[in-house]
């Protein structure tokens, strides 16, 4: 790894403040993601791997610290400015899928391309075809979030997270909710994009999923072991 | 064509907003009232000018009536006074105020040529008439004063029963049958068409008001209904009418207090329109006021509990890259679309009712382009004002949060 880190954090605090008293989440984190990586994070329940993950995916301020974004110092950037970051540059898939039940597949896949100044002029449907396909569901765009089985769910999820074509892929237990035969096919989706160039940084509780990255980075009581 | 961007967030708002039809409804009662309201309020006040525009141009400003009944105690009904005699409409007539005199009598009698057989309205007039009212002959000629003098059997149709009776036929010289004595036809009259409330104004046949209270077996006087009166000018309208009470109440030896006829002019029909849409103005808009913020309050009501209910749904679309501006532009247009939504429903309501309450105050509805344009910039307006709050709260959620909530 010569090239220089996309995400790199140093020295990151995170305290929540609870009425009276401080809740200090992360301690003292400091890591470097290089493009391409393939990471796992994993540790405890309760040990801030989400909120680390928060940060790192610029929807989360750390309290003190550094986080160098490509170079850029996110703390600078407004709430808008990450909002942009987030559509562009980084896509984030969750544990609950958190699709929009009111829509359709392909709408859900296309939905960040409304809120991007740069795909004004695309064909939308083309690319959210396009993104549909890469995760094997070209076969459900018309299907609702309700009429498509969990694995399904989590492909779409991550169609649309790819839909803008991100260099990032954060995913925050993305087969946690998923049976242990779609599990895999979800990792080896995720291996595939990493292999295609894009740097993943998974959360996972399950050793032996975290085990298929090229790195694991453990965590415990807010710190980075 | 719509931007994209436009035009995905509208298809967002009607997909909430059909989602929750009753809800909709609901809250959009407040703007429907209001809207309602507004179009009315501006339809009637739109027919009130232009019954008045009509009045006042013709010879309506010249017009007086005098009648010979009075206004009983309550206000409401007339009685009948005192009946008129010749010598008193010949000092009226010889007023130098008053340039024209037409007594009126009335009836409806069954007219018939050939096979056709109909009742009509019969007027009957002197040769003032034509003046006073303004009407002209298409064909042949008007009554004359030998006519009235001679109460002779003649007759001039109104354009409508010209049509009825003699279709394309020329009528000039024909008799017909009025009550079943033969009348000639002197004249057909130019049409004035509809009035502004919808009445024919064609649909009658005018003769000489001796000769139809010949035919009636009526004395003369007594059947007079309204004496019609130009003014020399619109000038000397109100002093023409003083100069008539004067004449009358010194010949008939009363004052002020106990009138036994009652005089009135245009003017003062003008003057009761005028007061009748004022009040109705003043009702209508209060009503339109008090609802279309109550509907605004409403709104913004349904919108904060619409983004509690989607705060994760916002949550995901800020994670995904949403700004602040589109989380706002995506509730304002849900908010407005609700509101005009209200407000198409207003202005269909409002279309049906004041051609409705048109008929029952008899005067004209009018329900322009423009008032309508105004209920649609008024209700997108006060969907959009109610909005904004509700839509800023949305904007400002923070996305970790917002996201957790179920
Ligand atoms: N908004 C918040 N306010 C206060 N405390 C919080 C908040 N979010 C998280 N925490 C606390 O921070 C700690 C770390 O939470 P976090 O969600 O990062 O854990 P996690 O490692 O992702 O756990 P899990 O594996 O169960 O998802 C927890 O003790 C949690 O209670
Ligand atoms: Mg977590």
């Amino acid at each position: 790894m010569s090239s220089s880190p996309s995400l790199e954090l140093s020295g990151i605090n995170k305290i929540y403040k609870m009425g009276q008293i401080d809740l200090q989440v992360l301690f003292d984190v400091n890591l470097h993601i290089y493009p391409g990586d393939f990471v796992s994070i994993i540790g405890p329940s309760g040990s801030g791997k989400t909120t680390l993950l928060n940060i790192l995916a610029c929807l989360d301020r750390p309290t003190s610290g550094v986080y160098n974004f490509f170079g850029e110092d996110v703390s600078s950037k407004t709430n808008d400015q990450m909002s942009e970051i987030r559509n562009l540059r980084i896509g984030f898939i969750f544990q609950s899928f958190n699709l929009i039940p009111r829509h359709t597949a392909l709408e859900n896949v296309i939905m960040p391309l409304h809120y991007s100044d740069r795909h004004k002029n695309s064909n939308f449907k083309k690319m959210g075809l396009e993104a549909l396909d890469l995760v094997g569901l070209s076969d459900r765009i018309g299907h609702y979030p309700n009429e498509l089985s969990g694995g399904q769910q989590q492909r779409v999820a991550i169609a649309r997270a790819l839909v803008t074509n991100p260099e990032i892929i954060l995913a925050d237990e993305p087969t946690g909710n998923l049976d242990s035969k779609t599990s895999d096919d979800i990792m080896s989706l995720l291996k595939n994009l990493n292999s295609d160039g894009k740097t993943v940084i998974t959360i996972t509780h399950d050793n032996e999923i975290a085990s298929q990255a090229a790195e694991i980075i453990k965590i415990k009581d807010g710190r980075v072991l | 064509m719509i931007p994209k961007y436009i035009l995905s967030n509208l298809v967002e708002a009607r997909i909430n907003l059909f989602r929750n039809k009753t809800r909709t409804l609901l809250t959009s009662l407040g703007i429907i009232i209001g809207i309602t309201s507004v179009i009315i309020l501006i339809a009637i006040t739109n027919g009130a000018k232009s019954v008045i525009e009509t009045q006042l141009t013709s010879l309506g400003a010249k017009t007086i009536m005098l009648k010979p009944f009075v206004r009983t105690g309550s206000g409401f009904s007339t009685a009948r006074g005192q009946d008129f005699n010749e010598k008193e409409l010949n000092l009226i007539k010889s007023l130098d105020s008053v340039s024209y005199l037409a007594p009126i009598v009335k009836d409806s009698k069954t007219v018939n040529y050939r096979s056709v057989s109909q009742i009509v309205a019969l007027v009957g007039s002197n040769s003032d008439f034509a003046d006073i009212n303004d009407w002209r002959n298409t064909s042949g000629s008007f009554i004359t004063p030998e006519d009235v003098q001679d109460g002779s059997k003649v007759c001039v149709l109104g354009a409508t029963n010209s049509k009825r009776f003699f279709g394309a036929e020329n009528p000039i010289g024909k008799r017909i049958r009025i009550n079943g004595i033969p009348h000639e036809v002197i004249g057909v009259l130019e049409p004035k068409g509809l009035t502004p409330g919808g009445r024919d104004q064609d649909d009658f046949i005018l003769l000489p008001y001796s000769s139809l209270n010949r035919l009636l077996f009526r004395p003369d006087m007594s059947s007079i209904v309204t004496v019609l009166m130009a003014a020399k000018s619109s000038d000397e309208l109100e002093y023409a009418k003083f100069s008539i009470k004067k004449i009358l109440r010194e010949t008939r030896n009363i004052n002020g207090n106990n009138d036994n006829f009652s005089i009135s002019s245009y003017e003062n029909v003008t003057k009761k329109i005028l007061n009748t849409t004022k009040i109705l103005r003043i009702l209508l808009t209060s009503i339109a006021s008090i609802s279309l913020i109550v509907g605004g309050i409403g709104i913004m009501n349904i919108m904060l509990v619409s983004v509690t209910e989607r705060t994760k749904e916002i949550g995901i679309r800020i994670t995904i890259g949403a700004k602040s501006r589109d989380i706002v532009f995506q509730f304002l247009c849900e908010s407005a679309l609700l509101s005009l939504t209200g407000g198409i429903v207003g202005v269909i309501l409002g279309f049906i009712i004041s051609q409705i309450a048109s008929t029952i105050i008899g005067w004209p509805a009018v329900v322009s382009a423009t008032s309508v344009l105004i209920a649609f910039f008024f209700s997108g307006g006060i969907g959009i004002f109610f909005g904004i709050y509700p839509a800023f709260k949305a904007s400002k959620l923070d996305p970790i949060k917002a996201i957790r909530n179920e």
